[in-house]
This record gives C-alpha cells, structure tokens and sequence, in this order.
C-alpha cells in the first residue's frame, strides 16, 4: 500500500493543472470565502420615495436614503433596493418590495413607529444567528465534495489505462489499492483546506467562529465523508465522473442548507433534507459553534461514519465483482 | 509504374532530437512499401508528415502529383490513414464509423453505401455492421480500423502498426486485405515491428534508424548483403571454460553470444570455417551436444544494421 | 460540407452521452425548484416570487457552468477523442475541426435551453418576461454560444477534458459568484461591485432583470457584442493553440 500511495503523490505532481487547482486556487477561494463570510455587508437599502418626512427612520438591519424617483424592478431584483416605502394621500405607508409580507409588514412599521418589531430579523440577522462558522464550512463542504472527485481522478485513469488490470494481478489487491487512493484523497483535500483556513486565521485576522483545533476536527469530518463519496462515485461512474458530482454536490448542498437555512412545512421536503449528509453535518457544526458538544449529535455523527462506510463497502463489492467478470 | 509518393530529403527535429534526417524514397502505385525501424528510428514522425499533419522543417514531398506545400487538400483526399491507436467512436454502429470518415473525403452519397458495405466486407466485419465497436474485440476493432481508413477507396493507404496486439487469424485477414487493396493499384507504406508481416507483403523494404534509410530494397536483396552470414547454434554441456576472445581469432567469426550452455556465433560462411569453431569448442572444454545453422533472416539483419541496443 | 458532416456526428455524439442530455434539461429545473423553495419565505409573490427570481437567476447559472462542460466533453471526452482525432488526416481544416465541437454542442444547448425556457414560463408559469421570453432566450442562447467558446478554449489549453473541466470550473464559479445569481453580491463594497464588471454572468443577469422585469432592452445589444467579442477572442485562442498533431 505504502507503493501505491507514493505512487500517486508521485504522479499527481506530473498534473500541474490540479496541483494549482488543490494547492492555490482552491485555498484562495476558501480564504475569499471566509474574507467575506467576516466582513459585514452593507446594510440592505430602503428607500423613501418623498420629501414629506425629515427624519428617516434609522435602524440596525436597514439603511433608509431618499430617492427621488421609483427605481426599476430590475434594480430590486438585483438586490440595489431592498425595499422602497411612500405615503399615499391618507399618510399610510406603502412598501414596494419583492420580500415576504413578514418583511413588508415590520418596514411599514419601522416607518409607522420608527422601530423594527421586536422580534423581526431580516435577512442578515438570519444570516448571522447561523453563525459565522457554520456558514464557512456550509460552503467549504460544496467545494470539497467536488473537489474530491477532481482528486480522485487518477483511480479512473487507472482502470480505463489498464494500470488497475495490471496492479490486481501483482501481490497489491483492491483494498490496498483503495486504501491508498482513500489516503491520498484525504491528505490532499485536508492539508490544503486546513492550511488556508490558518492562513486566512492569522493574515487576515478573520472570525472563523471556532478555535482551530476544533475546525480541525470539524474539517475531519467532512473531509472522511467526502474522500468516501469520491470513491464511491469514480467506481460507479465510468465517464462524467466530474458533471456528475458537481451538479449532485450543489443541489445537495443547497437542500442541506449548506447556504441557507432550511426550515419548511414540506414533509417530503423535510424528509429529504434530513437523509442528505450534508444536513447531519450541518447540524454538528450549527451546534458546536453554538457551544454544543459532539456527544449531543451522536445521531448525525454515526450517520455520517455509516455512510461512508457503506460508501466504501460498495465501491470495493462494484470492484471485486468488475474485477472478477474481467470487466477491468 | 508511377511513383506516387516522391520522398526528397526530408528534415523533421523535436527540440534536441532529428526524428527525420535527410530522408528519401519513393513509393509507387500497387506497391507495399514496409517502413521497418526501431523505437524513435523516424517512422511516426515521416507517417504524420505524409499523412499532412506535421510539417517538416525541410525536404519535398510530392504525392500524386501535389505538393506537400501547396497541395495539403488534395493530397489528404487521396489518403487513407490507418493510424497506430484505434480511432474509432465507440457507441455508434460499425457501419456508421464507416460511413462518417469515408463521407469526410468527397464520396458521393449515391455511391457511399456501396463503400461502405465493400470496405466492410473487405476487413470481414459485414455482419457485424449494426453492432458497436465497445461489443468488439480487439483485433474486430483494429480491422474496423482500417475499413475506416480505406472505405472512401484512396489511392494511398498508409499504415501505421496495424496489427498490434491482434490474434493471427484477424492478423492474417488483414493481411490478405491489404494484398489485395495492392492489387487494386493503391500505393501502401506499412509500418510495423513484424518482420514476417514485410516478408509476407512487402515488395520494398526500407529499414529506418536515426531517422535515416540504412537499408533499402527487397527483402532478398536486404538479405543477400549478409546472404554470407550464417548463425551457428551449439548447444553444449559447460561454458565454464569458454574464452570469447579465442573464437573471435578465426578467421571470417563476427560475433558470439553465450547464454547458459547455448553458444551463438555469426560468422561467414565463404571461410568455410566451421571445423575451425567446432575444434575450438572441444579445446575450450565444451562437449558439444548439438547443433543448427541458420542464414540471415530479414530480424538477423534489422538487428545488425540497427544494433542490439535497448531504444527508449 | 464535411464541416456540416462534422457537426452531425459531433451532435450524434452528444445524444449518445446521456448525463450531457440529463445536465442540461433536469439540473436547470432541479435548481430552480430546490433554490425557489429554500428562498421562498424570502420573497413575496407578487411581483416576483421565489421561483420566478430563481427561475431566471438558475438558468443563466445553468448555462454558464454545464455548456463549457458539454463542450469539452464533445471535444476531448475519452471515448469521441480518438475518432474525433482522426478527422485531422481527412481534408478538414484544424479550425473546422474546432469550430465543429462549438457548433454542435451549441446547436445541443439551443435546443436544450430553447425548449427549456418557454416549459419554464408556459408549464411552470413562471415570469420570463411574458411576451419578452423571446428575448430573454435570445440573451441565454448568445451566453451559451460563449459558453461553448470558453469550453473549446480550455479544452486547447489543457490538451485534455479531464484538465480542462477541472480547471474552468474555477473561473465559471467566479463569473457566478461575482453575477450575483447564486447571492446577491451588491452589498459586499464597491470594490466587489466593480471586480464583478468583469463577469458575462453579471452582464447577462442584469440585462436578463431588465427585459423580463422592465421590459427594457436597451442592454441587450451591448451585452450581446460584449459576449461575441469574447467568443471571437475564446475562438480565436483555440485557433493559435489546437494543434492536431500533438492528439495523432
């Protein structure tokens, strides 16, 4: 095993291509990622179409500015306006807005009391009760999935060259052979990951909402899990290996709540979320980052170690039998 | 017969490497030209500048008539190519592979179907014509190959190893095939490692190294430069005390090899020196348990022009 | 008329790689489904509710990241790029050979996102801009032209699929994060929202809001000549770079 791990540290340095991407580019993404995740956007924007009041109503969760004319619908799509508030002729408020009436409902009333209900939180105040943390790795767990799969792809390189064909029949048999691409996988999804997390930790001085021996192990996880899936799929795909799973990482991810949390009275919904992976994680790192303890989701975390299991178990099965049937 | 593919001192380098060096030769209608040469000897190098896609640092090639210059267009329209890997679209049928690569060099629609059917027949995979080629083995893969190569009928076919790693019986359809696609008039340059496939089929040899032509002709004529050279083979009971340098004296001895209890000597047979070797082995101890002779075959010759030597 | 011969059988090929057929008629509708439901208690319902903001940003999402992959898999994919390779002895032109993957994968995605896009707003009833749909398919049928380019491009570059894909993904997540369609990125400073000018996604996007929104397409033309020239540009890189000789 110890040949075919060499083997492959040896051959990936011949695919300068996905040594920058592993090494450069993807931990300058994770170290944008986490810039942004720190930094406070912008208030979202309300606009006061009038001249009729002299002082806007100010709060934490908006920026209110006067606007002379009615911005486009574009405009509020793309996010410039999150709202735009008038007076009618009997001094009511109207809000022109895309939101929810949730949030239609608490800016008239910002406007009517000059305060927010108390209990309103918009956009940013969701998107910072679900922690900084966790929102780092919602999309550090996207980028590893389909990361895993990139470096991953010297296993089916193997079985189409004829190299896998060639390697069973010598003293090394599948485990092995799986045992070391696991390895490589791993240590070359977790060393580049974990390293500009620290980079950005200490060049940056970012908030990363744990310490980072906690995201050390939190990144063990997912980086396990995804080493299995990575496997998993380059032995039951033959070709398309890397469409595949980027469109089964982002929709999954997505679902899970990888960017946003998911709360609905859909039970089909609700049921799908909960099976998906993502979402047991997910929860582990909400809850850890909320000073949860890993012994309080010991559900999530047999489900993950299972999965991957069972992941690896079929990939090995898929092999032996392929093997056997000469089909590699 | 005209010479269809004039060859004039061609010149191809890679970086530190002259792939093609000062090359020449001709190739006419209804001729197999056999490209014989080592790992690295030119062979590819010259195939990829006939076939138009390499450029050659300098030289003439005049194909048909066209220069390699102006006429790159009309030169590939009169070629087909049997390239070394196979290039063949895996999921669709055996037929329609046939069909695409003819239809790319101007065959009429009215007359492609009948191409396509005699150039399946011709590799013997008519009845496998609706089937894929991922259902094919591999020597029905390389024939379905060359029925790609030569369905839109050209004038000059040119093959590049095309019977790597196939059974004799697919081997041997092929290389009826291509006797027969000589018959027809096509000029064929056909490359290989197989010295028995250009004793089979070709009517000239050239043996490349370097990048050059160090020998050129018939296989007979090829052969006849060592037409002397005979390799004795004994077979003996001890080599223990056997001194090389002794049998390398008498006269007309070229080379001994010693492997085991197997003594090889190449000599020349016009010093009738064979009571010389044999006394030679009885004085060096060796009880010589038997013996065979052999005259230069075209290997024999390949190997002494182009050396034992091991070829990245 | 082997350039014609070309495309088909590069089309042919296309259809028989069923994850090229699945990408880019499912995982459009899949996104927009799955996003339009995790967003759907962030948006009211009139003017546009979740699923119509989903359903514009998801395709042009779609069509920026899975037309590059669809190219370069009909370019170089491991099972066509033998037989593919082997056009370069026929009497084909190098840039025919490459302009025949552009053109046929685009002829695959038109088609794809030209049927997709009235479904959406006809059988899904979401708002692609009503009588404007026509316009807005014109947009994303440009975009994804440049898509094809841009896949081509990275497939002469890298010399292999498996290189390419891997590495255009990371410029196709930047076009995408910096157009805003996966997040609004508008409030992340002025310095994000000038890098982002760079973004087709972003050009595209915006022009997208203001057909379908304002019913103004003043934008449509300068971002369509933007998209050319950047496909001229995609094309003209592989011209220099495809060597067939490096693939026989």
């Amino acid at each position: 095993m110890k040949t075919l791990l060499i083997n492959k540290f040896d051959r990936i340095m011949q695919k300068k291509a996905i040594i920058a991407l592993a090494l450069i580019i993807m931990p300058l993404m994770i170290v944008f990622a986490i810039f942004f995740s720190g930094h406070s956007a912008a208030k979202e924007l309300i606009g006061y179409l009038g001249t009729d009041i002299d002082d806007l109503p100010i709060c934490e969760q908006f920026t209110v500015a006067p606007i002379t004319e009615m911005p486009k619908l574009s405009q509020m799509a793309e996010g410039i306006y999150a709202a735009v508030v008038s007076k009618d002729g009997s001094g009511n408020y109207i809000v022109t807005s895309l939101k929810s009436d949730t949030d239609i409902k608490a800016i008239e009333t910002l406007f009517a009391t000059g305060q927010l209900p108390g209990d309103y939180k918009g956009d940013d105040a969701k998107r910072k009760e679900r922690g900084i943390g966790t929102n780092i790795l919602g999309f550090i767990t996207m980028m590893i999935i389909i990361q895993g799969v990139a470096l991953t792809t010297m296993y089916p390189e193997d079985r189409s060259s004829g190299a896998f064909r060639r390697i069973m029949s010598s003293a090394a048999n599948i485990g092995s052979y799986l045992s070391a691409q696991l390895i490589f996988t791993f240590i070359s999804l977790y060393v580049p990951t974990y390293l500009a997390i620290v980079l950005a930790k200490f060049c940056l001085d970012a908030e990363l909402g744990y310490s980072l021996g906690m995201l050390a192990v939190l990144l063990l996880i997912i980086t396990l899990f995804a080493t299995a899936f990575a496997i998993f799929i380059s032995t039951v795909l033959e070709r398309n290996i890397n469409l595949v799973t980027s469109g089964i990482s982002i929709i999954t991810c997505i679902l899970s709540g990888c960017f946003l949390s998911i709360s609905s009275d859909n039970k089909v919904l609700t049921a799908t979320s909960n099976a998906l992976p993502q979402k047991a994680y997910m929860d582990i790192v909400h809850g850890i980052e909320f000073g949860g303890h890993f012994s309080d989701y010991r559900g999530q975390l047999i489900y993950l170690l299972v999965l991957s299991l069972i992941f690896i178990i079929i990939s090995v099965s898929l092999v032996k039998t392929r093997t056997a049937k000469g089909i590699y | 017969m005209p010479e269809t593919i004039i060859v004039q001192n061609l010149k191809k380098r890679y970086k530190n490497v002259q792939a093609v060096n000062d090359l020449s030769f001709t190739v006419s209608s209804g001729e197999i030209v056999g490209l014989l040469g080592p790992n690295g000897a030119g062979k590819s190098t010259t195939i990829n500048i006939l076939a138009t896609v390499l450029k050659p640092d300098s030289g003439n090639v005049t194909i048909a008539g066209h220069s390699l210059q102006n006429g790159k267009k009309q030169i590939k329209k009169l070629l087909g190519i049997v390239p070394q890997d196979l290039a063949i679209y895996e999921e669709i049928s055996a037929e329609k592979n046939v069909r695409f690569f003819a239809s790319l060099y101007g065959s009429y629609e009215t007359r492609l179907d009948s191409q396509v059917q005699m150039a399946l027949k011709t590799v013997g995979l008519y009845d496998r014509r609706k089937d894929k080629p991922k259902t094919f083995s591999g020597g029905m893969k390389r024939r379905l190959n060359i029925a790609c190569a030569i369905a839109h009928q050209p004038d000059i076919i040119i093959m590049d190893e095309p019977t790597v790693g196939i059974d004799p019986q697919s081997r041997n359809h092929i290389l009826e095939t291509i006797a027969e696609l000589r018959k027809k008039g096509a000029a064929i340059i056909y490359s290989t490692h197989y010295m028995e496939e250009v004793e089979a089929i070709a009517d000239h040899v050239l043996i490349l190294n370097d990048g050059t032509v160090i020998a050129s002709g018939t296989t007979e004529e090829i052969c006849k430069r060592f037409e002397n050279q005979v390799t004795y083979t004994f077979q003996v009971s001890t080599v223990e005390f056997v001194e090389e340098s002794n049998f390398l004296q008498i006269a007309g001895v070229k080379q001994i090899e010693i492997k085991d209890n197997v003594i090889q000597v190449v000599a020349d047979s016009m010093n009738n020196n064979l009571n010389d070797i044999i006394s030679m082995l009885i004085s060096n101890g060796c009880n010589l348990q038997s013996m065979s002779s052999e005259k230069a075959s075209l290997e024999t010759v390949f190997l002494d022009l182009t050396g034992k030597k091991l070829r990245d | 008329m082997n350039f014609f011969k070309i495309v088909k059988q590069d089309f042919i090929n296309i259809l028989h790689n069923p994850a090229l057929i699945i990408s880019n008629t499912m995982i459009p509708l899949i996104l927009i489904g799955v996003l339009g439901f995790v967003t759907k208690s962030n948006f009211g319902t009139m003017p546009i509710s979740a699923y119509d903001y989903q359903g514009v940003n998801m395709l042009i999402l779609s069509v920026a990241l899975l037309v590059a992959i669809t190219t370069s898999n009909a370019f170089m994919e491991e099972k066509v790029m033998r037989g593919n390779m082997r056009i370069a002895y026929a009497p084909v032109s190098k840039l025919e050979m490459v302009l025949s993957k552009i053109v046929s994968s685009y002829v695959f995605v038109s088609i794809c996102y030209g049927l997709l896009v009235p479904f959406c707003q006809y059988i899904l009833g979401l708002n692609l801009g009503g009588s404007n749909f026509l316009w807005f398919t014109l947009l994303l049928n440009i975009f994804a032209f440049f898509g094809c380019c841009f896949g081509a491009m990275f497939c002469c570059i890298f010399r292999s699929e498996e290189q390419a894909n891997s590495i255009m993904q990371i410029p196709l997540f930047i076009f995408i994060f910096l157009g805003g369609v996966l997040f609004r990125i508008h409030r992340l400073g002025n310095v994000v929202n000038m890098i982002s000018n760079i973004s087709p996604v972003k050009w595209v996007a915006g022009c997208s809001y203001q057909i379908i929104y304002d019913n103004d397409r003043h934008l449509l033309l300068p971002v369509i000549t933007g998209l050319a020239a950047l496909s001229l540009l995609c094309f003209l890189v592989c011209g220099l770079l495809f060597k067939p000789e490096e693939y026989v």
